[in-house]
């Protein structure tokens, strides 16, 4: 009977270290909402399908944010502007591995570069920002911009994740299932079904051993739900956009709300006809929307535009290029001195915009303008605008890695937008961004960028309405996550930790 | 022991409809319902009256968003800063439409085949009864999708769609209905007296077999009404910023939480409309049929 005592109090201890044990490790396991899901964990498959969570944590960059948004080095070690301004000579580090064992080098740096190009969706993009990348020697290379503006070091912090070779090439249908970088996480496992992705940290990380062991990342949920779900402690961290009654819920001690001003402009764009051929009109909307009142039914996401693309993307040229103000009375002059017949405009939309084509649709009306709204779902959406029929609309313009000289390129009349007939250009608009362009000193191609823009606003392709202010959503006891992550979604969780 | 029971009026008149009347007067959850449903076409007709629609139901104002209930708008305002109340009371306008507007008119194409059918029979009957079973193959709610998605969202459509979606079943219920009027001896007597089948049908048929088909309709109402706002709920029906209740209660999702408001009264109105059209519909069964009652 003693004995049979003895063991089951041994058994019982047994399974409560065990639990123990259990409840320690699930302790370090983070659950994460994404805002996409993981489809296929190939950085540079044909179209991205990963989300950002698990780009930003199983590949490194050359380049990495600080909580301020500032850059530093991540795989490069130094680097330095030539003379002229046309290239970077970057040295990496010589101390990193991927996980795979095989060193971080140049070679692997051309190769990711030289795989991003082969992109159908994106390859475009990175040819229009990196003209080339030079080998100089095993650690070393020479980065070469495309245009004057091309921003190297942003564009490779988000866009040029550093994958190995060794394990990729010829080998991509495995890779997109087991990828190879060398960032803190490696991908354990990845269900094709559930699309759950779950991370593993590298003990021998160059930057320090993550705190946080496992991460677990969803699929993307209603905001509302994942909240409930962060509520519950069933995640840890909701990486989307929150919306204002998801964000006023969690103003509370037990979550942390963390907002930053994005690179985008939230915009009223005027694609195709009748814009392209009657700049009046496009005059009257520019002037007839109340961009106040737009901002304010966005609620907490929006603060009113003051310059024509968001004031972070501006950079040196905030504010020395104002937009049209709202005016109903120049609006109407606009709109006499225009070749409107009355028809209707249509304006499309996805559901999370409706307030503000609401609010733009009430403007046009009080002018005298006709339109309809056309709330869509986001893959018709995205439908539309690649068969270039999404007409008048509202979106994000500007990315972190943009510049405005590159914003203003995609309208030239060599430009990607006029390639489809959605937009035009006039000389004066051409020739200074070609000007600006050719101008490699920042303060030589100040006035021609000015002048671009002001060329830009004249042409009125596009009404800027509200700078974002984006806002994503974690358990209070989860630190180490960057101020400006909710901008930028580069979420590096080496960093992160718990605190009991 | 007493036991309290119902009573139904007894009492014969002349008149069949005056029987019905009384019966259906007895029945008081039908009756307040009716009333209450008379008010509501009330509301939805003269509206106009007492609401501005350009500055109450769609004019958007925001230095008034997501205000709870007040004396200044008694359901709140949603998040454009619009009057709830003056957008509930404009949707009635809608759900009436839509409920009986599409129920009726579905009802009449429905009796015109279903009579038709079921009075001549024969490979007519059989074919049309095919197509009526192949259709109501298709769920009510992915009938409607498809309809919408081919014609577009919007009034029209979805009138269209919620009309057409219905015709199936009315059509087999008419059938039935006059398969068992057609058999009785004043039709045989009719058609013996040289009355034409054309006569026959809208004097002698449809109007015995009314009464049922009348039930059917209340009823049908309420789903319709259901099913035009889970339309509109998806983003499938009329288009903001008109008000309509399922449109309204879509938008309200998002605040659910922190302004509650903006998705009760909009249900509010929903459930009590569907639930009146549904207790003088059950009212109206008792009241023509002697059978279901007590």
């Amino acid at each position: 009977m003693k004995r049979l005592l003895a063991l089951a109090l041994a058994m019982m201890l047994a399974m409560g270290l065990v639990t123990f044990a259990s409840a320690e490790d699930e302790g370090k396991t983070l659950v994460v909402i994404p805002s996409l899901k993981s489809q296929n964990l190939d950085p540079y498959a044909d179209t991205i399908d990963m989300d950002n969570i698990v780009m930003s944590n199983v590949f490194d960059n050359l380049w990495q944010r600080d909580e301020n948004c500032d850059y530093h080095g991540m795989l490069a070690k130094e680097w330095s502007l030539s003379e002229d301004g046309t290239y970077y000579t970057v040295t990496l580090r010589d101390d990193v591995t991927f996980s795979d064992g095989t060193p971080v080098n140049t070679d692997a740096v051309i190769y990711s570069y030289q795989s991003a190009l082969k992109m159908s969706s994106w390859g475009y993009t990175y040819s229009t920002v990196i003209k080339d990348i030079e080998k100089v020697d095993d650690y070393t290379f020479k980065i070469y911009k495309y245009a004057s503006y091309s921003s190297i070091i942003p564009f490779c912090t988000d866009y040029l994740p550093i994958v190995s070779p060794t394990a990729r090439d010829g080998h991509e249908d495995e890779f997109a299932k087991n990828p190879v970088g060398s960032g803190a996480y490696t991908v354990e496992s990845f269900d094709a079904v559930t699309n759950y992705v779950v991370l593993k940290a590298r003990e021998d990380y160059f930057q320090g051993t993550p705190a946080i062991k496992t991460v677990e990342v969803r699929v993307p949920l209603d905001s509302a739900v994942a909240l409930v779900a962060l509520e519950n402690d069933e995640a840890q961290l909701i990486e989307m956009t929150m919306t204002e009654s998801d964000v006023q819920i969690a103003a509370s001690e037990n979550f942390t709300v963390y907002t930053c001003a994005g690179w985008a402009c939230k915009t009223l764009l005027l694609w195709g006809e009748p814009f392209n051929s009657d700049n009046e009109l496009a005059l009257a909307v520019n002037q007839a929307v109340n961009r106040e009142n737009v901002a304010a039914y966005m609620g907490h996401e929006a603060t009113p535009a003051t310059n024509y693309y968001s004031e972070k993307l501006m950079g040196r040229y905030a504010s020395k290029v104002p937009v049209y103000q709202y005016d109903v009375e120049a609006a109407k002059e606009h709109l006499a001195a225009s070749n409107y017949d009355g028809s209707t405009l249509t304006i499309t939309v996805t559901p999370d915009q409706e307030m503000a084509g609401l609010s733009v649709q009430a403007d046009l009306t009080a002018i005298g303008i006709n339109s309809d709204l056309n709330i869509v779902e986001s893959s018709t959406y995205y439908d539309m605008w690649y068969d270039a029929t999404v007409g008048i609309t509202i979106a994000d313009f500007g990315v972190a890695y943009s510049s405005p000289e590159e914003m203003l390129s995609y309208f030239a009349t060599d430009g990607f937008y006029n390639m489809y007939g959605l937009s035009v250009s006039n000389e004066a608009y051409d020739t200074n961004l070609q000007k600006a362009a050719e101008t490699w000193d920042d303060d030589e191609r100040e006035p021609y960028t000015l002048a671009a823009i002001e060329a830009a606003r004249d042409l009125s392709q596009y009404v800027p309405l509200y700078d974002i202010q984006s806002k994503i959503v974690g358990s209070a006891k989860l630190q180490g996550i960057d101020a400006c992550v909710p901008a930028t979604y580069r979420i590096y969780l080496w960093k992160a930790y718990f605190q009991d | 022991m007493f036991v309290k029971r119902k009573k139904y009026v007894t009492k014969a008149t002349g008149s069949h409809g005056g029987d019905i009347w009384r019966n259906f007067k007895a029945n008081r959850l039908a009756l307040i319902a009716a009333v209450v449903l008379v008010l509501i076409m009330l509301v939805a007709i003269g509206c106009d009256f007492f609401i501005d629609y350009n500055t109450q139901v769609i004019g958007m104002n925001p230095a008034e968003r997501l205000q709870g209930p007040s004396a200044a708008h008694w359901f709140g305002t949603d998040s454009a800063g619009r009057d709830l109340f003056a957008r509930v009371l404009y949707g009635t306008r809608y759900s009436l439409i839509f409920g009986i507007g599409c129920t009726f008119f579905s009802m009449a194409i429905g009796c015109i085949l279903g009579a038709t059918a079921a009075y001549y029979g024969g490979v007519y009957d059989s074919v049309l009864m095919r197509i009526m079973d192949a259709l109501m193959c298709i769920p009510y709610m992915l009938l409607l999708l498809m309809i919408v998605t081919v014609m577009g969202r919007g009034l029209e459509p979805m009138i269209i769609a919620l009309s057409i979606a219905s015709v199936p079943g009315y059509t087999r219920i008419v059938r039935s209905v006059v398969l068992s009027v057609a058999q009785q001896d004043f039709i045989e007597a009719a058609r013996a007296s040289g009355s034409t089948d054309r006569f026959i049908v809208m004097h002698h048929i449809l109007p015995n077999a009314i009464g049922p088909i009348l039930v059917d309709a209340m009823m049908s109402i309420a789903s319709t009404i259901m099913s035009a706002a889970g339309l509109s709920y998806i983003g499938m029906g009329i288009q903001p910023p008109t008000p309509e209740w399922g449109n309204m209660l879509s938008d309200a999702m998002k605040y659910m939480r922190t302004n509650p408001s903006m998705a009760i009264f909009p249900g509010l109105a929903l459930v009590l409309t569907a639930l009146c059209f549904n207790l003088v519909g059950d009212g109206l069964a008792d009241a023509i049929d002697p059978r279901r009652r007590k």
